[in-house]
């Protein structure tokens, strides 16, 4: 069974009138045990000794638009990479193939339903794929649309889809996307992927950050396989759904944001679900063995020099049973020494927040041909990343601008950026570097 | 103190009616009057808000306004007639770090110790608790078992009070020193008193003939004054003054224990203070001042009440312990 710890790191300390509390929280599960090999079939005993099997529904939806042919390598490595994906997936868990144009057309099994993998079935949607045309349209939302219907079909799975695109969606509306992005709020996690450079950054993370999922380039379509796998195998470590992050705040407390901040930036803010007058719900999806970070930042009614008051309490919500708790304090002195001192946990996130913040900006004033306002915004990407030590991040940013001082953050844009290089720092700029805590 | 009646909720800012008692948004207690007063709540209600004793969580947190309701050790007094002694958590301090141990043994002897945890170290009150039930422990068993040379015994405690600290668990952090506190003991029998003391908590000899301090700081001031560099009041008015030099606790500087016995010469009190208190009567003069205004007759809880109560009255910036001792020479046999 998987269970779930939760822990503060935060300086409790604030002068007097000081109203405004910063906590991260970190939440770790263990215990998942997730069974069930590859392969082996339902009435194995080797499948089912240990933790009770999870019961989970796999969609894959990949784009098959005019534009996959262009080069034809693209589509057959989105075939190849649909096998693999295909190939990843736990024996039982229920699984459907959706291949997108301006409509989507689920190609396997047949409309309507899902159905348990096995190494027939598996087989079977492998054939499917390998006949597939490329022409049309590109309508994302409709594929989502169509992959909520079939969730709908096992209400108690967890359910995780895998979105490949090669282009804008053209074929419906910001609106009529959007709407589908509402309704298909808290039923299902897409992780999203776009394959080449004409897709749109910014069109696929409100997708992913809609789903509660990842996005990412894969430049080369030579990479896709490897990729899905990655992602299908991360999604079948998971064994328990919905789980959300709730916080109670005291009377005449305001919650600024909860954001998570590792392994990715995320906002949650607009997400939450009111509880009771003080208390909300975050939700973050299903969990495996895993943990992460989030940052909470909590404006309270200042006390008197000498009072101690709890600020927040965050627990973690599991199937409607509440486990764990965190408490976020403010305790108010008039000492200095303690209610100036930064907790380093706290700055390294807010740190890399405004990281994930500059990168964008500077891309964006990049292509709007503002050099003067990039130049400032890439510099300080640079600086800060080098000060949190955020390597990955580093080398994005090397392949975009020239870093003639990585302290002052002094750079020069580069004249001739590639797409994928441009691309790839946008979507990776939420990818966080985890802060380093002593081993005890 | 302005009697304007409130229009709008102090806690929260919701508009409030004149006649209301309770905000109705937040549950805040409503005082057309003195804010500083605590209104009187009904028992077990929390002391910030009012709300009932059911909306106060397990671990001491108010689920409404949040507040964490006062402990026991905010303000905890011990009376055995012959020696009293009061802490309090005092005015702007959120807990009370220091600790305070008291007994008398069955021969009479009286054990008490006093200790201040250090506030820029992890866990002060844990260390200051520690230390002085580990070292209170010693001595009154040393006590019991009719131990002789009471400064060996003391030195001795010392060490049970600084192992003690030193094994409070704790997780490094980059900002706050492993757990601390000071230590200020005397084991008083048949006359005599044997001290021992690290850091700034203090001794003082209030006689009715004369007063005097027993114990020299362990601080960067007294070094100054020892030195001849600084007047006494010229270093307690240096910010550096309260820089404490030796400490309980893990990474303490080792050496000597400062130990030392005084034997009046007359009748008088013994007096143990953390530094909460002799921060506003650091002379003896001072504090024997003080004493002086008390009735004759008033007992040593009474006093060593007022004590504290001078030291709240003078801003409370710091957690008051304070200890007496009354001394009673014994006849001498012959007559006068």
């Amino acid at each position: 069974m998987t269970t779930f710890t939760a822990e503060t790191y935060q300086n409790e300390y604030l002068p007097e009138g000081g109203a405004e509390v910063n906590a991260v929280v970190t939440v770790a599960a263990s215990g998942s045990a997730v069974n069930g090999r590859v392969g082996g079939s339902i009435g194995d005993v080797d499948a089912v000794r240990g933790a009770s099997s999870v019961e989970a529904a796999e969609i894959v939806i990949i784009d098959i638009s005019g534009s996959m042919n262009y080069p034809p390598a693209k589509l057959r490595a989105a075939q190849e990479a649909t096998g693999a994906a295909l190939d990843c997936i736990r024996d039982g868990v229920w699984f459907g193939v959706i291949a997108g144009t301006k409509l989507a057309h689920q190609i396997y099994p047949e409309p309507g339903a899902l159905v348990p993998a096995s190494t027939q079935t598996r087989n079977d949607a492998k054939f499917a794929v390998a006949q597939l045309q490329a022409q049309g349209g590109t309508a994302i939302g409709a594929w989502l649309g169509l992959a909520n219907e079939l969730f709908a079909t096992q209400p108690n799975a967890i359910h995780h889809a895998i979105l490949l695109t090669d282009g804008k969606d053209e074929s419906e509306t910001p609106a009529e996307l959007m709407e589908v992005l509402a309704a298909c709020d808290g039923t299902f996690q897409c992780d999203c992927r776009g394959v080449g450079t004409d897709w749109v950054v910014s069109e696929l993370r409100t997708v992913a950050s809609a789903l509660l999922g990842t996005v990412d380039i894969i430049a080369n379509p030579a990479d896709m396989p490897a990729d899905f796998q990655a992602v299908i195998e991360k999604a079948m470590g998971k064994a328990v759904n919905d789980v959300a992050l709730r916080l109670w705040t005291p009377q005449g407390a305001k919650v600024q944001f909860v954001k998570q901040v590792a392994p990715t930036i995320e906002e949650l803010s607009g997400k939450r679900i009111v509880v009771n007058d003080l208390t909300g719900d975050y939700p973050t999806g299903a969990w495996g063995d895993e943990s992460r970070d989030y940052h909470v930042c909590i404006k309270v009614t200042p006390g008197k020099v000498g009072d101690e008051m709890l600020a927040g309490r965050i627990s973690l919500v599991v199937d409607g049973q509440v486990q764990s708790q965190a408490l976020i304090k403010a305790i108010w002195t008039d000492d200095t020494q303690l209610s100036t001192q930064m907790n380093r946990e706290v700055a390294h996130y807010t740190g890399q927040a405004e990281l994930a913040q500059v990168i964008q900006e500077g891309l964006e004033a990049r292509k709007a041909g503002d050099e003067g306002t990039a130049t400032v915004k890439l510099g300080r990407a640079v600086q800060l990343a080098a000060q949190t030590g955020n390597d990955a991040t580093t080398k994005l940013l090397a392949k975009v601008v020239d870093v003639e001082d990585p302290a002052t953050g002094t750079v020069r844009l580069k004249r001739q950026v590639e797409d994928a290089d441009e691309m790839a720092l946008d979507t990776r700029s939420t990818k966080t570097v985890r802060v380093n805590r002593p081993v005890s | 103190m302005s009697n304007a009646v409130a229009t709008a909720c102090p806690a929260c800012g919701a508009p409030v009616e004149p006649a209301d008692d309770f905000c109705e948004a937040c549950g805040t207690r409503l005082t057309a009057g003195e804010q500083q007063a605590p209104a009187s709540h009904a028992a077990g209600s929390c002391s910030g808000c009012g709300a009932p004793p059911e909306a106060i969580g397990s671990d001491g947190y108010c689920s409404l306004c949040g507040l964490r309701q006062p402990s026991p050790r905010d303000h905890h007094e011990i009376d055995l007639g012959v020696t009293a002694g009061v802490t309090d958590r005092g005015l702007r301090h959120h807990r009370n770090e220091d600790a305070l141990f008291l007994k008398v043994a069955g021969d009479g002897t009286i054990v008490a110790v006093v200790c201040d945890g250090v506030s820029t170290s992890i866990d002060p009150d844990v260390a200051s608790q520690a230390a002085s039930d580990a070292a209170g422990d010693f001595l009154m068993a040393a006590v019991e078992n009719q131990a002789d040379h009471l400064i060996d015994v003391t030195r001795q405690a010392i060490d049970t009070a600084q192992d003690a600290v030193a094994q409070v668990p704790w997780t490094p952090t980059d900002d706050m020193a492993a757990p601390a506190t000071t230590f200020v003991s005397a084991v008083c029998q048949r006359g005599t008193i044997a001290l021992g003391w690290v850091g700034d908590s203090r001794a003082y000899w209030l006689g009715s003939t004369s007063a005097q301090r027993l114990t020299a700081d362990d601080s960067w001031a007294e070094g100054q004054v020892d030195a001849g560099t600084m007047t006494e009041a010229e270093a307690d008015a240096d910010p550096r003054a309260h820089s404490i030099t030796r400490w309980l606790g893990a990474d303490a500087p080792t050496g000597e224990w400062q130990v030392t016995t005084f034997t009046p010469d007359g009748p008088g009190r013994l007096l143990l203070c953390s530094d909460g208190l002799w921060n506003y009567a650091p002379t003896a003069a001072q504090l024997a001042e003080l004493l002086a205004g008390q009735p004759d007759d008033a007992s040593l809880l009474a006093i060593t009440r007022f004590f504290t109560d001078f030291a709240l009255a003078g801003g409370g910036h710091d957690n008051i312990t304070v200890v007496m001792v009354d001394f009673v020479i014994p006849d001498r046999q012959g007559g006068s």
